[in-house]
């Protein structure tokens, strides 16, 4: 191993920190609702504050959302690979839920920002 | 070097990087995020650039792809491998070409602009920048695969000699 090769494995691990902490700064708050999308086209937005089940049909298949307790989470999907129902619950804004083969997106949005508050 | 050798080449480095493959497909680990895997087949692509015209190396690589997405996936498949495939052939040719990186860096820029060129398909297939919330955790994982495969490569190239080239 070279130096160089040393310089770019601390970039990339550097560099990908970096990026985790934007992302933290950007999101992190309590976010009050989910936004539905798919391909691209909103599908709905529902508020975390009230528990509900949201089914989503569309043309690649089946997904059923549950939003518990401040929450969501896949509960059930008829895609082959299963991934989004391993996600953790979302709750927290730009948290995500993908599903790739149905190209659904579940994403916590409506940030209820601290400052907002105080500003209030 | 002959055309038939050309060929037998390139068809003993395809055989070779698909039984890589399928090897990856028994090992059952998952992080719960897809794309996190190890990239055995890499090691093919990487040791190849190394005793082979970028020309060849590339051949293989696509070939290897296409015959493993339907092999032992989907169509899908072949287009998140292909786009990953090819983004860090390219990239891995690039560092190759830069002076001052052993094979380790070039393995390592490799698992990395696969994993990028992965996740760019998945912000286009559901019109989304959601998927990019996972670059530092894709970027980390690509690393690390990189580094592990530019070790072995590093062992394969110093024990194995290509005869004839």
């Amino acid at each position: 191993m070279k130096k160089k090769d040393l310089f770019l494995l601390l970039c990339i691990v550097a560099a990908a920190a970096a990026i985790a902490f934007f992302m933290r700064l950007v999101g992190g708050a309590g976010g009050a609702e989910i936004t539905v999308s798919v391909d691209g086209e909103q599908f709905g937005t529902y508020s975390l504050l009230e528990d509900r089940t949201i089914d989503v049909e569309n043309g690649f298949g089946h997904n059923r959302i549950i939003i518990k307790g401040g929450s969501a989470y896949m509960e059930s999907a008829d895609c082959p690979d299963k991934y989004c129902m391993t996600y953790k619950p979302i709750s927290k804004t730009n948290e995500n839920i993908i599903c790739l083969p149905h190209r659904l997106v579940v994403r916590v949005t409506g940030v209820e920002s601290e400052i907002d508050v105080i500003t209030q | 070097m002959t055309n038939s050798k050309k060929i037998a080449y390139c068809a003993m480095l395809t055989t070779l990087s698909m039984i890589f493959a399928y090897i990856e497909t028994l090992i059952p680990f998952s992080f719960g995020i897809p794309g996190i895997k190890l990239g055995l087949a890499n090691l093919v692509v990487l040791t190849g650039l190394y005793f082979m015209p970028a020309g060849w190396v590339f051949t293989v690589l696509v070939l290897k792809v296409t015959l493993v997405s339907f092999l032992f996936g989907n169509l899908s498949m072949l287009i998140y491998s292909m786009a990953g495939g090819i983004l860090s052939f390219l990239v891995m040719l690039a560092v190759k070409r830069t002076k001052g990186f052993s094979i380790i860096g070039v393995s390592i820029a490799g698992g990395v602009s696969h994993n990028i060129g992965q996740l760019a398909v998945a912000v286009l297939v559901v019109e989304s920048m959601a998927p990019l919330s996972y670059m530092p955790i894709l970027m980390i994982a690509g690393a690390a695969a990189g580094l592990v495969i530019g070790m072995v490569a590093y062992r394969v190239r110093k024990h194995i000699r290509v005869s004839g080239y």
